[in-house]
């Protein structure tokens, strides 16, 4: 059982000393935490805490200002996004982006485009190599539907879908890029608990698959679920880091959701 | 299904093809749909850059201009013969557009890809106009038609009308057919991903720059067979069709005709070139006539003809490729 503990298990993603600037704001100020391999690693704060900017950080949709990020033990720091991608890292976000016109079979099919190599002659000739691969998408991508229970809408445009079917969708082309970690942005904000039973489901299946869930959420009640370990943040710095039972009694916490205590 | 439903459309048009020739014994018809053909080309291209990959080029008729005058260029000046003269005249479009691409591609936004190809398309046609010695300042004069092919038993001989047209439209179908299976492949996918949403195609691993400027490539490319044709057809060139006035024909219609579908591609040269032409009387009214049509269709219509036929009803969208 020892192996299973958090402790024992080696960083996939350490980041260290992580700055993030806009102008005179700094939205992440010297930030430093390590996600394990294979563990669900949860990122709690207040609205305005600079949780999804560290989300943007690590996937290179916005420069660092200081700081450093390593990945399966190469710094991925500077990296250009789809570069990130390509190593590993996939992300959900948190309000609806899609490609609105694409039918969903499709949808998930482009997220497989980094581990697809066919070229434009390949395409033109509709070699044995692109027709391979095409199949092999197709069938990957059927398991994916699958997984995310879309199979019934994978004829309609992305847009034809309801809120708690595109955050799915969105999960399921993140995972078609074949993650080793996945961020996912509030995946459960605005559901129903049916649609948030669905998705915890969708995350415990990534979970067994061996995929490292680095999640955001404002739901206590799932957070504490299904957490291992839990950061929090304020005011673009780290407030706390630790287990779910110490992180819900632990007065700083507390104090940084709902103010200070009256004495 | 949808598979042999497109088979039967292309064969019918194919027929259709074929067909025009023998109904008519005017070369007058001949040369005019010679020429309806070579605007597919270039619409179909531009749907591509356009359409798909959500890039607007207004300086497509520049690609068409460059082909033209390298092919005229090669034959006239240096003496090549059809075959050579229009593909070196292809690849160094290619090449042009690839060099020209990048720096205009790399900033991110669409109105400085357009203010861009704007910019080329009168930089080119001013150097047309003024590089005397090379392209023939306002027209380059005496590009010959491709000499007669002998090819198992059957003689083509270019100098009579029909030929040509049999050639032309392979090439229609040629590029259409290569457009739609890029399109259905990764690569496709790739170019719609940037037009829909360029920061989640970048976060699913897609190079937008890489895919913008394959797309602008190809697009630039198949333009420039388009203009190498026209060049040995027509005999004589000037400047304006590398102009902002082409390009702007060109990108009104297919926003007409309806982009990411073969029909519009067809539809807008048909309807915005080929009608006009009997407007003869009315050449005046032309601009006024285009005017009218992309009011019309931008405001009853945005997503073009063929699109708004095909929003009907999924069944008849079936028909509509």
């Amino acid at each position: 059982m020892d192996s299973l503990k958090p402790e024992n298990r080696s960083p996939l993603l350490v980041v260290n000393k992580l700055t993030v600037s806009f102008g005179r704001l700094t939205a992440v100020s010297d930030l430093g935490f390590q996600v394990h391999s294979r563990e669900i690693f949860g990122l709690i704060g207040p609205n305005g805490a600079g949780k999804t900017t560290v989300f943007n950080a690590i996937t290179g949709t916005v420069p660092l200002s200081g700081g450093g990020i390593r990945f399966a033990d190469m710094d991925i720091t500077g990296l250009k996004p789809h570069q990130i991608t390509a190593r590993g890292i996939a992300r959900s976000h948190q309000a609806a982006t899609i490609f609105p016109e694409t039918p969903v079979m499709e949808h998930v099919m482009t997220g497989r485009h980094c581990r697809t190599e066919t070229t434009v002659l390949g395409a033109f000739l509709n070699s044995p190599f692109c027709r391979k691969e095409e199949i092999q998408g197709q069938g990957k991508a059927r398991e994916l539907l699958a997984l995310a229970n879309l199979e019934d809408v994978q004829e309609q445009p992305a847009s034809n879908l309801t809120w708690a079917q595109q955050k799915r969708l969105m999960v399921a082309t993140a995972l078609a890029t074949e993650p080793k970690l996945i961020l996912l942005d509030e995946p459960v904000a605005g559901m129903n608990a049916e649609e948030i039973q669905e998705m915890l489901k969708l995350i415990a299946t990534m979970r067994n698959q061996g995929i490292t869930v680095f999640i955001i959420e404002h739901n206590m009640k799932v957070i504490m679920q299904i957490c291992d370990r839990i950061l929090v943040m304020n005011y673009g710095q780290k407030l706390t880091e630790g287990n779910p039972e110490e992180i819900a009694r632990n007065p700083k916490v507390i104090e940084a959701y709902l103010g200070y205590k009256q004495k | 299904m949808e598979r042999s439903i497109r088979l039967l459309i292309f064969l019918f048009l194919g027929l259709v093809v074929l067909l025009i020739p023998l109904l008519t014994s005017s070369n007058y018809w001949i040369y005019m749909f010679t020429l309806v053909g070579i605007y597919i080309i270039l619409v179909a291209s531009l749907d591509l850059l356009y359409g798909y990959t959500g890039l607007v080029s207004l300086g497509h008729g520049a690609a068409f201009g460059i082909g033209a005058y390298a092919c005229g260029i090669l034959q006239v000046k240096l003496g090549y013969s059809f075959l050579p003269a229009i593909l070196g005249g292809t690849l160094f479009s290619c090449v042009f557009s690839a060099i020209i691409g990048w720096p205009m591609l790399r900033i991110k936004g669409r109105p400085y890809f357009a203010m861009g190809t704007l910019a080329m398309g009168i930089m080119v046609t001013i150097v047309i106009h003024n590089w005397d010695s090379l392209t023939g300042g306002v027209s380059l004069a005496g590009i010959p038609l491709p000499p007669t092919v002998h090819f198992l038993g059957w003689t083509l001989d270019f100098s009579s009308k029909r030929p040509y047209y049999y050639l032309v439209f392979f090439v229609v179908f040629l590029s259409i057919f290569l457009i739609h299976r890029l399109n259905r492949s990764r690569v496709g996918r790739a170019f719609k991903s940037i037009r829909e949403n360029a920061d989640l195609a970048e976060a699913l691993g897609v190079n937008i720059l890489r895919y913008k400027l394959i797309s602008y490539v190809i697009a630039s490319t198949m333009a420039a067979f388009a203009g190498g044709l026209y060049a040995c057809y027509m005999g004589s060139i000037e400047p304006e069709i590398a102009g902002g006035h082409m390009s702007f024909e060109l990108l009104v219609m297919i926003v007409v005709g309806g982009a990411r579908t073969i029909t519009g591609e067809v539809l807008g040269p048909l309807l915005l070139w080929f009608l006009p032409e009997f407007l003869e009387a009315a050449q005046v009214y032309r601009p006024l006539f285009y005017g009218l049509v992309l009011l019309i269709v931008i405001i009853l219509m945005p997503s073009g003809i063929a699109g708004k036929v095909r929003s009907l009803h999924p069944r008849i969208a079936k028909w509509i490729p």
